[in-house]
């Protein structure tokens, strides 16, 4: 089977199977829905699998090849004006390996959930609910994937909107819930406010771009960029605001980048992650954590080529902020999903940050990394709050460890892994490790390297050698090896390999010289010590959690009694856990890098390279810089520095909680305004309710309002004349009362109809309804014609000289 | 003796026109004004009759006449009809009670 | 065969007449049967429709064209015209659809609570569909202004007998406001006709298409010296015409008729009211305005945008007030309209092409949204979106189909909504008119106050706990879910595959560029 037709395919079997569910799903019933759309991710996790299997086995060659066929094979949807918008797979490294990851985490969360949603479906007033989690779960699925293999940007957009759709019928899942459905509400609203940026991106690229399909997007700026045309000379008026050229072009990175604001919970739309959990616990493991929100990241990584440096600047501000404030509120959250979902969107922070400096390998290894483990950790979330009756405040927990040891160990992987556990200089630790460091080791040169890294640019492009450099990086990504300690090591291993003289020479014959390189602004120092003391507090709150739930003594003796594990939902625990170790060590890594260089270099792509160079640069440009200076490396005392910042956190933590929360306790009165602020989420909650809802809602008052109150200010002239005219009558008017939508406009039109009135009202005055009165109006009418029959000559003459009486008058 | 001429039928058929106008005017009462409605019609029919003999002399105002005198019969028993009702409704035949319609 | 337009405009007046004469218990299955009958021999009309070669006469290029003499007096040749092109045949389709889809809704006539009798009604409904079939069908002017008026009627009837409480009062509005249109079209109509002679040095014409394909008539319309009265004649018929259709739409400041109307009128007859009614406003700006005028047209697109934009926030801030459902439902149709304004305003095949879309898109999700609203209101008997809850508990089928048809109206991606939306905004950003870019940046909020009103709602009514008022509220039945499935399925047809809706009508958009295009200044991509 073709590579393009399995993955379309894979798309399209859960929607066959919500089809199915949607129609039938009431009478299949409790356990049999679920089967279908189990069975349906189960066939879509299979022909990933074949796709992926078959995908590491090709030569760089033979991946382009098929992907040309893929582009080949597009279909053509609709008119865009006289753009024609097609519809085809995306087939490249990154695809595959993504599509992979989100067929096999929703395979074992649909796994999990069967169990799981036996006992959280029929909560809604005692109708079984069960079958509609997994109509809305197999919708998801198809969306997400289509998201993933879309070769267009419209259609990113649409699958993009429609795992909002599912988002918010699965946040909203328990709808008889008034606090449910407020939250779903609140994500699909939010991610609408990301999306009005993310249309205002897309408009620019059709218009300045002339296209939506993703390759032909980048070509065409990377023609721009390299020629100064199209974009970078365009000037578009906004508001009286004049924006042109570099700008322009930033503008239209950053469009885009906002729908990854909404989805991806960056700051300042990271508000409804957290209230996201209002959703069923796989929810919030599938698509709160692993899958949808890290599409934000995907769209970054998507539209990368498009990028200029100030707009990649501006990401990475927005990544640094959210990983900050949102760690920081973790440490208080008392909530075990809450201390989850702030988890997540720290993590995500640092992805966005890990593409907006350029880590672009990186950032896209740790998205991997992050969706095993903390998949894992929201489903062990779930067995603990299953366990304990729903139970989420881990103040009442602890001592759990006996109880449930296999989720308490599980869970505890997932701490080692977002602690980012490893030793350095041995090439050992888990997928955290390697991908948290390298985005940090990318900030630290681009904070503090970039003159070098600069330097290095150009003489790279002196003596030609920067393709090679590339070239070699490509080829000898090492797919055979672990990941070493940190990714500038891997960096110089892969420099030191002999160089692919082939792909070297193919890539310098149509390299241009862009030097964007040598536009990359610093980074201010703050943006690496940020994430750098970040990664400390990581291991300290999510030590924290696990402490309080499983270690020290019961505090809850009721909860703690029922506490139970439910042997049903151990086997995608154990799963996910081993793909947490296996991830950290095997093949993600390498296609990863495979991944960059695909879409850095696609088949059909002639003016690439501008953006090519500006990728690599700047995802690797460490490894260059490492390159042209071996021997001279200054990030031994960062890979020890930040390398044991899990075991100071996780050390921290245990110390702090080791005898309950009095310690803590302590801390938190001395310290209690931060407190507060903290556990208040840093009033963004207070700030949008009580300024943006409000507002827009007062907004909607005023304007539905607003032709009432300007009924009174200026339309009282239309009103006084009807009334003045109405005076002579001695009635009233008596349209009908209206209700609400006064206004000007009404006004026009009753005043209209009550002139008519009352003229009437003045012509009828003569019917008097006494026959006596019309006979002599008769009589008197008949008189006067007599009369002016009889004397018409002379009534002529006296009109006549009257004439000219007054107009000799007027003229004398 | 002086001739009697069309001037003098046309004198007489004014006064009875003023008359039956008169009547019309002043009464009050439904039947009152039928009568006064007869008058003026009849006052038109000495005019018809007179103009025919004196002008014409072809009779065509005689033809015209009759019509006159029987639309006036079917006038009559209409408008009597409609007095009955209206006394029906209204127990009068004040015909300035009628004024609904105005309303 | 050259009949078979007429047939089709005239077939509901022979349905009138029976159930006039039909004793009144089997009003409701003629018109059932009549209004059946059209939708399919309107679906036999597709044919030429379906090859899009169909278009390459040019403008004016008509299918199933008919045209006879019709009233030669006093210097006026005034014809009986009728064709379809690319701009009516979706309408038309679109309008024996609804038509049929309301007929049904009107089935439960006699629960309502009136103390009237059906024959009056439902003669009045097919007076209605002859007169919208006609008004899109006629291409001479004065035909189209008849058929126009004749639609007026039975819906002043319609609203104002069978209504709600302030029927009279909602009535009356519908009728002068439209009435206040007409007579401007009226006064622009015989200023057309004279200038055309004017231009020919002959008699006259009323002849929509000749207006554009005469080159004599196009040029003196279009020109600079040319007057009314005192004002140049381009823009000053132009600004008439609009305005008569502006009220049709409805434009804001001309929109509050609509609330009103909707609010009163039985439930039908809001489906015809929003699916078709409001379009013919639409089609107004598609058919006369802007091939006949484009030289005023590209004078005043900006105030033309304005409005669009007014309408698309201004409607959106409204429905965020309302409790009342349907009036919520009718301000977001206001709101919706707005993006057919503002795609015809930029004057470029991709606005045109939104703007047509929405259109379609619109008359396929409104109508849906005012028969569940409908649905609803003849089981709780108020529509106060307050004292709504829970109801997807209680009428889970129901429940599914109101979210599908809400998000139609939302604007999600996969259904109808999005396309026509996405187009406009889209291409108004790529519009060759300075101002373009704030509007499209402004219009584009709307998509975020759409979701903000239309989930509130969903909230209020749908999600929520159980409610005692409600309890044993029985689930949509057949023929509530039989009328509810082919616009949930248009809808999805149309979100998924635009591509066969935008053929029908491209051809011809195509041509209207043509027209239009040398009198928009900068060329696309500037």
């Amino acid at each position: 089977m073709e590579y393009t037709t399995a993955l379309a395919l894979g798309v399209l079997i859960p929607l066959i199977s919500f089809t199915l569910l949607a129609f039938t799903g009431h009478k299949l019933g409790k356990p049999r829905s679920s089967y279908v759309a189990l069975l349906a991710i189960g066939i879509s996790c299979a022909l990933s699998t074949y796709v992926l299997l078959g995908w590491l086995g090709k030569t760089p060659d033979e991946r382009e090849a098929l992907a040309a066929q893929a582009v080949a094979n597009q279909f053509h949807w609709a008119d865009f004006g006289n753009l024609a918008i097609k519809v085809g797979v995306k087939l490249d490294s990154l695809t595959v390996i993504m599509y992979f990851m989100v067929t096999f985490i929703a395979f074992w969360i649909h796994f999990f959930s069967i169990g799981y949603m036996e006992g959280h479906s029929d909560e809604v007033d005692g109708v079984s609910k069960y079958h509609r989690f997994f109509t809305y779960l197999s919708l998801f699925c198809f969306s997400m994937l289509g998201l993933v293999i879309s070769s267009s940007l419209l259609f990113l957009f649409i699958f993009w909107e429609l795992v909002g759709l599912c988002s918010y019928l699965l946040i909203g899942f328990y709808f008889d819930r008034k606090y449910a459905s407020d939250a779903g509400m609140k994500a699909f609203i939010t991610n609408r406010v990301g999306d009005f940026g993310f249309i205002i991106g897309l408009a620019m690229v059709v218009l300045f771009l002339g296209t939506f399909d993703l390759d032909e997007a980048a070509r065409a700026f990377a023609h721009q960029f390299n020629t100064g045309t199209g974009i970078f000379e365009a000037s578009v008026n906004l508001f009286g605001w004049h924006v042109s050229g570099g700008t322009l072009a930033t503008l239209m990175g950053i469009g885009l980048f906002c729908g990854a604001i909404g989805k991806s919970a960056q700051f300042p739309l990271h508000v409804w992650l957290p209230d996201a959990m209002a959703g069923p616990t796989p929810v919030s493991a599938l698509i709160h954590a692993a899958t949808m929100v890290a599409a934000g990241v995907y769209l970054v990584a998507r539209v990368f080529r498009l990028l200029t440096p100030e707009a990649q600047f501006f990401i990475a501000c927005i990544g640094c902020i959210t990983l900050t404030i949102t760690a920081l509120i973790a440490i208080v959250q008392t909530d075990i999903k809450k201390v989850l979902a702030y988890s997540t969107l720290s993590q995500l922070g640092y992805m966005i940050f890990g593409m907006g400096v350029g880590a672009w390998v990186a950032a896209l290894f740790h998205l991997m990394t992050h969706a095993f483990f903390k998949a894992m950790l929201f489903l062990g979330s779930g067995q603990v709050i299953e366990g304990c009756h729903h139970e989420q405040d881990i103040r009442k927990m602890g001592g759990l460890r006996k109880k449930m040891p296999v989720t308490c160990w599980t869970f505890f992987i997932g701490v080692l892994a977002i602690a980012g556990f490893g030793i350095p200089g041995m090439h050992l630790g888990l997928g955290g490790y390697f991908s948290k460091d390298e985005i940090l080791a990318v900030a630290y040169e681009r904070a503090f390297n970039l003159p070098a890294l600069k330097e290095t640019d150009a003489a790279a492009d002196d003596a030609g050698e920067h393709a090679h450099a590339i070239g070699r990086r490509r080829i000898t990504s090492d797919r055979s090896k672990p990941a070493s300690n940190i990714a500038l090591a891997s960096g110089v291993e892969a420099a030191h390999a002999p160089a692919d003289a082939h792909h070297g020479d193919h890539r310098t014959g149509t390299l241009e010289k862009v030097g964007i390189a040598a536009r990359l602004p610093a980074l201010p120092p703050i943006m690496f010590w940020l994430p750098i003391i970040i990664a400390y507090v990581t291991p300290f709150y999510m030590m924290r959690c696990w402490w309080l739930t499983f270690c020290g003594k019961p505090r809850d003796h009721h909860v703690h009694d029922h506490a139970h594990e439910s042997w049903k939902m151990f086997l995608p625990l154990a799963v996910l856990a081993i793909g947490t170790f296996y991830c950290s060590f095997a093949t993600f890594r390498p296609l990863i890098h495979d991944a960059a260089a695909a879409a850095t270099n696609s088949p059909a792509i002639v003016a690439i390279d501008g953006e090519a160079h500006n990728l690599e640069e700047a995802g690797a440009g460490a490894m260059l810089m490492l390159n042209h200076a071996p021997g001279k490396n200054p990030h031994d005392w960062l890979a020890y520095g930040v390398g044991f910042a899990w075991l100071i956190g996780m050390g921290f933590a245990a110390a702090l909680y080791r005898n309950g929360l009095a310690a803590a306790e302590r801390l938190r009165r001395r310290f209690a305004l931060i407190h507060t602020a903290l556990d208040q989420k840093l009033y963004f909650d207070h700030l949008y309710d009580g300024v943006l809802v409000a507002g827009t809602r007062t907004l909607g008052v005023v304007c539905y309002w607003f032709d009432k109150i300007f009924i009174d200010g200026t339309v009282n002239g239309v009103a006084m004349l009807t009334r003045w005219i109405g005076s002579f009558s001695g009635r009233q008017l008596d349209m009908p009362v209206q209700r609400g939508d006064w206004g000007l406009v009404d006004a026009v039109a009753n005043g209209m109809a009550a002139t008519v009135l009352d003229i009437g009202s003045q012509i009828r005055r003569p019917q008097s309804g006494r026959i006596r009165t019309y006979v002599c109006i008769t009589a008197g009418a008949a008189a006067v014609a007599l009369l002016a029959v009889l004397y018409f000559d002379q009534l002529a003459a006296g009109i006549d000289w009257l004439v000219t009486r007054t107009s000799t008058l007027a003229q004398g | 003796m002086l001739d009697i001429g069309l001037n003098h039928y046309m004198v007489l058929s004014a006064l009875v026109f003023a008359l039956g106008l008169l009547c019309m005017v002043t009464k009050r009462n439904a039947i009152g004004i039928l009568i006064g409605v007869e008058l003026v019609l009849n006052a038109a029919n000495i005019n018809l009759v007179a103009f025919s003999r004196y002008q014409t002399g072809a009779g065509d105002g005689h033809i015209v006449a009759v019509f006159i005198i029987l639309l006036a019969a079917a006038e009559a028993a209409i408008g009597i009809a409609i007095f009955m009702n209206f006394y029906n409704t209204l127990a009068t035949i004040d015909v300035d009670r009628g004024d609904e319609l105005r309303h | 065969m050259e009949h078979i337009l007429s047939w089709l405009i005239f077939l509901p007046l022979i349905g009138a007449v029976l159930v006039l004469a039909a004793p009144a218990q089997m009003a409701r299955s003629i018109t059932w049967v009549f209004t059946f009958g059209v939708f399919l021999l309107s679906c036999a009309l597709f044919g030429p429709f379906l090859d899009g070669r169909a278009w390459d006469g040019g403008y004016g290029t008509m299918q199933f064209e008919y045209a006879i003499p019709w009233i030669d007096v006093g210097g006026f040749h005034i014809r009986y015209h009728v064709g379809l092109d690319g701009l009516s045949f979706p309408l038309i389709i679109l309008t024996t659809l609804i038509t049929w889809l309301a007929a049904w809704a009107s089935w439960n006539f006699e629960h309502w609570n009136v103390n009237r009798g059906p024959k009056g009604y439902f003669a009045l409904f097919l007076l209605l569909e002859t007169g919208v079939l006609g008004t899109f069908a006629a291409l001479d002017f004065f035909l189209f202004y008849i058929f126009w008026e004749v639609m007026l009627l039975p819906m002043y009837f319609l609203i104002g007998v069978w209504g709600g409480p302030r029927k009279e009062y909602a009535a009356i509005k519908f009728f002068i406001y439209t009435l206040a249109g007409s007579v401007l079209m009226l006064v622009a109509l015989l200023a057309m006709y004279y200038t055309s002679a004017d231009a020919v040095a002959g008699p006259g014409t009323f002849g929509l298409i000749e207006y554009v394909t005469n080159p004599a008539i196009h040029e003196m319309f279009n020109s600079e010296t040319t007057t009314f009265l005192s004002w140049k004649f381009g823009p000053a018929m132009f600004v008439m015409l609009f305005i008569a259709f502006m009220i049709k739409v409805p434009v804001f400041p001309f929109h509050t008729w609509l609330p009103d109307a909707h609010v009163e009128a039985p439930t039908p007859i809001s489906m015809i009211l929003a699916g078709i009614l409001l379009k013919l406003g639409a089609y107004g700006f598609f058919r006369v305005c802007y091939p006949i005028f484009p030289e005023a047209a590209s004078q005043l697109a900006f105030y033309v945008a304005l409005l669009g934009v007014i309408n698309i926030i201004y409607g959106a801030f409204c429905c965020l007030a309302q409790t009342d459902f349907k009036r919520l439902v009718a301000y977001s149709s206001i709101s919706h309209m707005g993006y057919v304004v503002l795609g015809a305003a930029i004057m470029t095949t991709t606005g045109f092409q939104g703007a047509m879309f929405q259109v379609l898109a619109h008359g396929i999700s409104s109508p849906m949204c005012f028969f569940l609203v409908g649905v609803i209101y003849d089981r709780a008997h108020h529509r106060d979106l307050n004292r709504f809850g829970g109801l997807w508990l209680e009428m889970p089928r129901y429940g599914s189909l109101a979210t599908l048809g809400f998000f139609a109206s939302l604007g999600l991606p996969g259904l109808c909504g999005f396309i026509g939306e996405i187009w406009v905004l889209l291409g108004t950003w790529s519009a060759p008119f300075t101002w373009a870019k704030p509007m499209a940046v402004i219009s584009a909020f709307g998509v975020v106050l759409t979701a903000a009103y239309i989930l509130w709602m969903i909230q209020r009514v749908y999600l929520g706990k159980r409610k005692e008022e409600y309890a044993g509220f029985p689930d949509a039945d057949a023929r509530e879910t039989a009328i509810l499935i082919p616009m949930a399925l248009l809808a999805i047809f149309m979100g998924i595959l635009p591509k066969y809706t935008f053929d029908l009508m491209n051809g011809t958009i195509d041509r209207v560029y043509e027209i239009m295009e040398p009198f928009t200044q900068v060329a696309f991509g500037g």
